[in-house]
């Protein structure tokens, strides 16, 4: 396997978390971007959660005992063929009040609970982003 | 015995795990395939062990001749190896 990827579980949910600086440019209207393949699913739907937790410098928070804001789910359906790659939108309405220059953690776990979440087998994520707009 | 709610969701979540093929099937179709089926190993226990052979019937457990039906269904969609298979 040339590729890293994180298996996300059908029944259990499973997630990872990475860390960044919010670039400087950053305005507003955070997207999440989840490009994704299935291990063998090949119809129905699979469904995606994201979450941030921001602070900015000089806020009067414990980042050891903060949580995440709300979280923002989206769902689509998967591609007819294993293997192939797929991208679902997340509109991160709970955003933390994100603001450019904060600590950001995002969340991603896959919302095994959520309605739109039928397809069958491990999700296999290899790559996500969050665009914005740009000051 | 039948299994609870929580055995055949675990039943469920491991199938899909092992899974390779293709599947377009959802979660809920799944589900529903798993309890028929423990609903079908339930309703006919006893026609099977009708069928076994007295000589093993009279004097194996249940718990062996579940295994035994287990191992040749295994066997039979090829996810039982053997010694034999090297």
């Amino acid at each position: 396997m040339y590729l890293l990827q994180l298996l996300y579980d059908a029944t259990n949910v499973e997630w990872a978390t990475w860390q960044f600086r919010m670039p400087a440019d950053y305005a507003s209207a955070p997207v999440a971007k989840v490009q994704y393949k299935m291990a063998s699913a090949t119809a129905n739907g699979v469904a995606w959660d994201v979450r941030l937790a921001a602070v900015t410098d000089g806020d009067a928070t414990d980042v050891d005992a903060k949580v995440f804001a709300a979280a923002n789910v989206a769902s689509g359906t998967v591609p007819g063929t294993a293997g192939f790659i797929d991208e679902i939108s997340i509109t991160l309405t709970n955003a933390d009040s994100l603001a450019a220059g904060d600590f950001v953690v995002v969340y991603l776990g896959r919302a095994t609970g959520d309605a739109g979440d039928t397809a069958t087998g491990d999700a296999e994520m290899v790559a996500l982003a969050i665009t914005y707009t740009t000051v | 015995m039948a299994l609870d709610s929580t055995n055949r969701a675990l039943v469920g979540a491991q199938f899909m795990r092992e899974n390779a093929e293709a599947a377009t099937y959802s979660k809920a179709e799944l589900a529903a395939a798993v309890a028929a089926a423990d609903d079908w190993a339930d309703a006919n226990a006893a026609a099977y062990n009708t069928a076994l052979p007295a000589g093993f019937r009279t004097k194996a457990t249940t718990a062996q001749k579940a295994a035994l039906l287990c191992f040749v269904i295994q066997r039979r969609s090829g996810r039982l190896r053997v010694e034999e298979d090297g």
